[in-house]
């Protein structure tokens, strides 16, 4: 039931995608040499504290009253949505479960991140569940230490990156993605995963370290014009909050996973993945369940290989730029924020199509969430619009989101530089990285055009 | 899969390959003017 992340190929262009292709490495060319030129001191830092918002709009949104209202109003959600996917309709285009799991939560969530901050924290369910657990384990009068020490050191990010490489898995390689039922079996996993986690390790050693989501939402959220700052909320330039240092373990291969998930979506939308998939379920017609298997098995490694591809890469730039300095310091954690913008467009322009198709199909799925033919909203009977966006608008927009993202990576990358080198040798050490720019642009490009 | 010749043959694919072929070129030089700015600028730092 899940329309193909793309509409269509690209078909009347007026000049061959390979022009794009070469067009995207001149911009970023152009713009390595521009920011080399112009931009010599760090930038980003100096603008991060922002300005805090008006007093009294700070203290309704971080007020108890309103975090216990949208932590029991997203609770409810997910219970809706489990129950849905538990025992609604078992066909997927009738259940709300794999719309709103797949696009209004894993889709929608994202500009409401990049735009308005860390939201997830605020509408994070099980965290929501888990401090009402521990208020009202206060409230008996008992204390609850955790049993367990989270290694922060030796793991960091890591079991976050696992999780999210499990939803990848789920949506890109399970042979029934939007099968309700595969999702309800998830969401209690996950469910179960996430409160044991934080009744091990402790809510904040869990949620920063192994919830999938709140590393995902929270590093796209680092680049956002509005930021918490221990009690204030304060208003910033875009991108001003990735002037730091990501130095908690397991950053990388989250950020991998980010990367890879998303070009394995689109390369396994491509004529020469389908053909090989459908080889392999051609010759297993007589045992579909051997079939399900080769086919999940297939698409697991090469999604793990596109994650490894895009991890390595990035470590090749590093180790470039970590010779070409030569003075012994580990770079690897200093730039790993330049990847945040390439992530996120990357996001942007395999899925906004999706978001903005798929994502009026919840407008009519609100009303009848089990698809047992209710019109809870009166909107039962919404037609979607699909025609809503030509495959060229949508091309256009992948192609300038993908630059401007690579862009927007060289530039941090390039104001982390300028803080630790001297500007001439901060330039030399970005040549690897806008190599790797380059690569992940076009990378990306040839992937979008083969879809 | 298509054998270098078939694509060759196959006139859209030329535009593929001539941008492959830009990219790589541009990855080449890149990598070779940062092996020479680097070590410039530590010879420069050591005088």
């Amino acid at each position: 039931m899940i329309v193909a992340h793309g509409i269509g190929g690209i078909r009347d262009l007026p000049v061959p995608t390979s022009y794009f292709v070469v067009g995207a490495g001149v911009v970023l060319v152009l713009s390595f040499a521009a920011l080399a030129a112009l931009w010599r001191r760090p930038l980003l830092e100096r603008h991060a504290g922002g300005r805090p918002l008006p007093a009294a709009l700070e203290r309704v949104l971080l007020s108890r009253a309103l975090r216990g209202t949208v932590g029991a109003l997203s609770l409810a959600l997910l219970l809706l949505v489990w129950l849905a996917a538990a025992i609604g309709e078992r066909a997927g285009a009738d259940n709300l479960a794999p719309t709103f799991v797949y696009v209004v939560f894993w889709l929608g969530l994202v500009p409401l991140s990049v735009l308005l901050g860390d939201v997830w924290r605020a509408l994070n369910p099980w965290k929501a569940a888990a401090d009402g657990a521990a208020w009202l384990w206060s409230r008996l009068g008992r204390d609850y230490e955790p049993p367990f020490r989270y290694p922060e050191e030796a793991l960091g990010r890591l079991p976050a990156a696992v999780g999210l490489l499990a939803f990848a898995a789920l949506e890109l390689a399970y042979v029934e993605p939007s099968s309700p039922r595969a999702l309800a079996v998830a969401i209690a996993v996950y469910s179960w995963a996430t409160w044991l986690g934080m009744a091990a390790f402790g809510r904040r050693a869990w949620l920063e370290n192994g919830e999938a989501f709140t590393s995902y939402f929270g590093l796209l959220a680092s680049a956002a014009p509005l930021a918490r700052r221990g009690e204030r909320i304060v208003v910033r330039p875009p991108l001003t909050g990735l002037a730091s240092s990501l130095d908690t373990p397991g950053t990388i291969p989250f950020l991998a996973v980010m990367l890879g998930s998303v070009a394995f979506d689109g390369f396994s939308r491509s004529s020469w993945w389908q053909d090989a998939y459908y080889e392999v379920q051609l010759s297993l017609l007589e045992r579909p369940d051997l079939a399900d298997l080769a086919g999940i098995l297939m698409s697991v490694g090469v999604l793990v290989g596109f994650v490894a591809v895009a991890g390595a890469a990035y470590r090749l730039a590093v180790a470039g730029a970590e010779w070409i300095a030569q003075d012994g310091r580990r770079l690897a954690h200093a730039f790993v924020s330049s990847l945040i913008p390439i992530a996120l467009v990357y996001a942007v322009a395999h899925y906004f199509s999706l978001l903005v198709l798929q994502g009026q199909v919840a407008v009519k799925l609100a009303s009848d969430p089990f698809g047992w033919g209710w019109d809870l909203l009166s909107t039962a009977g919404f037609r979607p619009d699909f025609g809503i966006l030509t495959p060229n608008t949508v091309w256009y927009v992948q192609v300038a989101a993908l630059v401007a993202g690579h862009v927007a990576g060289l530039a941090v990358a390039h104001d982390r530089a300028v803080a630790l080198f001297r500007p001439r040798l901060a330039a030399w050490t970005q040549l690897p990285l806008l190599a790797l720019m380059i690569l992940y642009t076009v990378g990306g490009l040839w992937l979008l055009s083969r879809s | 899969m298509a054998s270098l010749a078939e694509l060759i043959a196959h006139g859209s694919n030329l535009d593929e390959i001539g941008a492959a072929a830009f990219v790589v070129a541009l990855i080449v030089v890149i990598g070779f003017l940062g092996w020479r700015g680097g070590r410039r600028e530590r010879e420069r730092e050591r005088d």
